[in-house]
């Protein structure tokens, strides 16, 4: 062993997980200055063992059972839960679209929904202040292609000079803002397309 | 005694004395510790499995700490402070003065270490971890784990240069 794989190995020989122990300490036995450095280092090793160890406060333990007892306190949602919730919403919305007028053919994929373009005004949502303008889907693109191209069209935060807005949300580009949706967008997503 | 129980009763004394040899300070580490063993709880059932519950525990802690490190590293009004190590009652008490005193000199120094230095230090010199158990925990190879303690080494041999060469004679 030479000094280099001495200097490598030091650490393991402090940990115990040394395989070549035997080797290493041959070699400090005839290098003063690897036998040093290794003394130096265990000294530095067994006072840093020799650190008080602060007790856990008790705050902290409190602190911890409280956090769990008041998430225990607090109605729980799991997985099956949710899915029983699920079902429920779709099925109203299956019941809703069956009992409603129908508007025209249904949207083919990647074209505008039928809300729009109609002459139906746009549907208003409560979570977002600006009326919805479209939606288009866009599962069968790749969303970083679809992110990427409108990054690049539209830098502000996915807004064009309109005021529109673009958000990508499971497979559906969303469109909103205070006019119709312009041209600009269709061709965005026809030269993604390959049209 | 549920699960989770014995589960915090065999680790948190560690955790604790991670979080506030990592970070420094009691009240962040007291928060942090109460993140760490909260988000223990919530994911209890669904660990992979209980050989690990040491490193899993340890890959929380780690991680939440770096987190904490992250956010703390934008609050520039609030500066990481060095831990406290005045003597306490439960010092042993066969320990020499000289030697506590070298030894919180070196906390100090392991409290100035880069935050990923000072991880690998603390998990392989007080938790008992392996390097390539360390070196996974933070997600480095091995041989920057072994190459990061050996620095550790150096820095903390500079910071008590003069002082153990002097011991070492005696």
């Amino acid at each position: 062993m030479n000094c280099a794989r001495a200097r490598e190995n030091l650490p393991l020989h402090l940990t115990g997980e040394l395989e070549e122990e035997g080797e290493y300490l041959s070699h400090l036995s005839v290098c003063p200055a690897c036998s040093r450095r290794a003394e130096l280092t265990g000294v530095v090793w067994d006072l840093a063992g020799l650190a008080p160890e602060e007790p856990l406060p008790d705050a902290a333990i409190q602190g911890l059972y409280d956090r769990i007892d008041c998430s225990r306190r607090r109605p729980q949602r799991n997985v099956f839960t949710l899915l029983r919730l699920g079902t429920v919403a779709a099925a109203a919305l299956l019941f809703a679209a069956a009992l409603a007028p129908k508007a025209g053919a249904p949207a083919a994929r990647g074209e505008l929904c039928p809300h729009e373009g109609t002459g139906d005004p746009p549907r208003q949502e409560v979570t977002d202040g600006e009326p919805l303008l479209a939606v288009y889907d866009v599962s069968g693109l790749k969303e970083e292609a679809v992110a990427a191209r409108f990054r690049e069209r539209f830098p502000e935060e996915w807004r064009d000079p309109a005021g529109r807005t673009f958000r990508l949300r499971g497979g559906a580009l969303v469109v909103r803002g205070p006019q119709p949706v312009h041209d600009a967008t269709r061709s965005v997503l026809e030269g993604l397309r390959g049209r | 005694m549920s699960e989770f129980d014995a589960f915090f009763k065999t680790y948190s004394q560690a955790i604790w004395s991670y979080l506030l040899r990592l970070l420094g300070d009691r009240d962040r580490a007291a928060d942090l510790f109460q993140r760490v063993f909260f988000k223990a709880y919530t994911h209890f059932q669904g660990r992979r499995s209980t050989g690990g519950e040491r490193a899993w525990v340890f890959t929380i802690a780690t991680n939440e700490a770096r987190d904490e490190v992250r956010r703390r590293r934008r609050d520039l009004l609030r500066p990481m402070e060095l831990p406290e190590m005045s003597s306490r009652p439960e010092e042993d008490p066969s320990v020499a003065a000289e030697d506590r005193e070298l030894a919180r000199e070196v906390l100090r120094g392991i409290a100035e270490l880069p935050h990923h230095q000072r991880e690998l230090f603390l998990l392989v010199r007080y938790h008992g971890f392996s390097f390539a158990e360390a070196a996974f925990l933070c997600g480095v190879s091995v041989s920057a784990a072994k190459m990061s303690v050996t620095r550790t080494h150096a820095k903390l041999l500079r910071k008590l240069a003069g002082r153990i060469d002097l011991r070492c004679l005696l």
